[in-house]
């Protein structure tokens, strides 16, 4: 599988929590860069940084030191306004969905196309539908997220993630909550969309099934990547 | 227009989803609940307008029920009962002008009712007439101006609070009503409709001789009021300032809108009452505000966690600020009416416990609205502060 060109790309990036002598360093210097049609995984025990990697180079959190490039967009020291328009370039899946619990299926995937300027309802539900369809839950599309199982509520997320055709899919242990075939179904839809969208996708998991959908895999252990 | 219109359509269903309104209605205990807590709110805050408009209204009652274009007294004058009584001679001084087509004095004064029922004594609201006079639009009090050619007639108001005896009941069983005022034998003929105030929680009608036969210390003579009706086509404030030139500094001549507003401004600016009626209004506002920002905080505090996941996708703060603020719309949308409705029929109540005239314009009204949609707007404008603290990052922990 030939990669394209890169599309993130993060050099020495470090981060701590805390301040004076509470403050803990948890990322040492991280480097790396995500090529576009790369499916990349970074696997590492709990607390080794990965959520942290993830939601920095996914603009979800200021960045200390270092210098991350999202599609050749220098975040360190971006602002607030600068970060919020950076997030229309990445689709996420979280660990719990996070589906709104007041909205169908379709209107979960719907809503991620409200930040989008100049679309008009009927084409927001067209692309929801047709989100909904490549992930096999056209006929859940009228039901709430409380009507679903796990599995179910992992593909409308990963439908939400991808309806904006972002370049870069970010997933944080999208299995975790899932059982092993119905995780190894959801990597693999997953892994089929992102090849038939072109875009990167990174998935942080300690879940040692899905590794073999990865095209690089990355360590992280006490935050430095090997 | 048609942007306008689209701009709106997008703003209150982005991506075609109406959002405040369905995420507000999904759970239904807790709509109920900060809609009950709206109606509360609103309740309170129309209630209490409406009982600011029944004691400052009330406090003129007698005054409105006037059958007067003009009215003079003494400079002398603090309100209703307490005044300097002028000479009855200065009734025929404005006679003579030819604007005036008539001219009547009225005796006002508070006298010692004794209960019949009881012997308890109260104070009530003494207005002496002329028999042949038409001093007041009342039609108890015209049906009955016969009897008070009779000088110990007394014409019971038939809004007076409880606390006057059966009078009302024993009139209309046409029994012999015998009562006693400053210790004088008087006898009830007939009732009339007029209402209390802060001055009175009851009053009666009595024919000049039966009030200089009541009030023997006061001087006979004269009067408390002047009641004058001007021709058809004379022009009232112009009349009023050539009488006020010709009774001099003495007397005060007033329109009887005037003299309505005097008594409220009496009322409102030298008792305490004007000053502890609105501040209630205003801790009850206040109470309304608190109720509307502890409903919509409770609201936002609930749905963070979805904020953030929101804000994880790409919305703005001001995407999420706009929610808030049309959840904060709908609130008062639908606690707003049923808040009225309640209002009323508490009114309706309150009439009939009191005869205060409990009531609500349609400009109160919509300013009620819109200072409860005001509230609203500001207590979610508040609780939009909390909405810094969903942050995006935390739907990955």
């Amino acid at each position: 599988m030939s990669v394209g060109p890169i599309l993130v790309q993060a050099r020495d990036v470090r981060h701590a929590f805390g301040e004076g002598v509470l403050r803990k360093e948890v990322l040492h210097g991280i480097s790396c860069d995500i090529h576009s049609r790369e499916i990349l995984i970074i696997a590492g025990p709990s607390g080794s940084g990965k959520t942290t990697f993830l939601t920095i180079i996914g603009a979800l959190r200021a960045l200390q030191i270092g210098s991350v490039k999202l599609l050749g967009q220098e975040l360190r020291g971006a602002t607030h306004k600068e970060l919020v328009k950076a997030r229309l370039d990445i689709g996420f899946i979280f660990q719990q969905h996070n589906l709104l619990p007041a909205f169908t299926s379709r209107e979960n995937v719907q809503l991620a196309l409200a930040v989008i300027p100049g679309l008009s309802p009927l084409e927001c539900k067209a692309r929801a539908s047709e989100l909904l369809s490549a992930v096999g839950m056209s006929e859940h599309a009228h039901k709430r997220p409380s009507q679903l199982s796990g599995g179910q509520r992992q593909r409308i997320a990963i439908a939400r993630a991808l309806v904006r055709r972002p370049p870069v899919i970010l997933a944080d242990e999208p299995t975790a909550s899932l059982d092993g075939i119905t995780g190894k179904e959801i990597v693999e839809l997953l892994q089929g969309l992102v090849r038939e969208q072109d875009c990167a996708l990174v998935v942080i998991t300690h879940d040692q099934r899905i590794v073999s959908i990865a095209d690089r895999l990355l360590h992280l252990e006490d935050g430095i990547l090997s | 227009m048609n942007q306008l219109v689209k701009g709106v359509a997008r703003w209150l269903a982005p991506a075609g989803i109406p959002f405040a309104w369905r995420q507000l209605c999904f759970d239904r205990n807790r709509l109920i609940a900060a809609t009950l807590g709206i109606i509360l709110a609103v309740t309170s805050i129309l209630f209490q307008t409406g009982a600011y408009n029944a004691l400052f209204a009330g406090v003129a009652t007698q005054y409105q029920a006037l059958n007067a274009d003009l009215v003079m007294h003494s400079t002398n004058y603090k309100y209703v009962v307490v005044h300097a009584p002028f000479s009855r001679n200065l009734i025929a001084q404005v006679l003579a002008d030819p604007a005036v087509e008539s001219a009547e004095g009225v005796r006002v004064a508070m006298g010692l009712w004794r209960t019949p029922e009881t012997g308890v004594i109260d104070q009530i609201l003494i207005f002496g007439v002329e028999p042949s006079g038409t001093a007041f639009n009342l039609p108890g009090l015209k049906r009955n101006r016969a009897w008070l050619a009779i000088p110990t007639t007394v014409l019971y108001d038939r809004f007076s609070l409880p606390q006057f005896g059966d009078i009302e009941g024993r009139v209309s069983r046409h029994e012999p009503c015998p009562v006693e005022i400053n210790g004088q034998h008087c006898e009830v003929r007939g009732t009339f409709q007029l209402g209390i105030s802060f001055t009175a929680y009851g009053q009666v009608f009595i024919p000049k001789t039966g009030f200089d036969r009541i009030f023997a210390g006061l001087p006979t003579y004269a009067e408390s009021l002047g009641l004058m009706r001007l021709r058809r086509d004379a022009h009232p404030e112009e009349v009023r300032e050539r009488l006020q030139a010709r009774l001099g500094p003495e007397m005060l001549v007033l329109t009887k809108k005037q003299l309505v507003e005097a008594e409220q401004r009496y009322w409102n600016e030298r008792t305490p009452v004007g000053f502890i009626i609105p501040v209630t209004l205003f801790v009850v506002v206040l109470v309304g505000a608190v109720i509307f920002y502890q409903i919509l905080y409770t609201d936002v505090q609930h749905h963070l966690p979805e904020y953030a996941t929101l804000k994880a996708i790409g919305f703005r703060d001001g995407n999420l600020q706009s929610l808030v603020v049309q959840q904060s719309m709908w609130l008062s949308l639908l606690g707003f009416p049923p808040g009225l409705l309640i209002a009323f029929v508490l009114f309706r109540i309150a009439r009939v416990a009191t005869h205060l005239p409990f009531a609500l314009s349609v400009g109160q009204a919509l300013l009620a609205f819109l200072l409860t949609f005001g509230m609203c707007f500001a207590a979610g404008v508040l609780a939009m502060l909390k909405l810094r603290h969903a942050q995006p990052a935390d739907v990955f922990l």
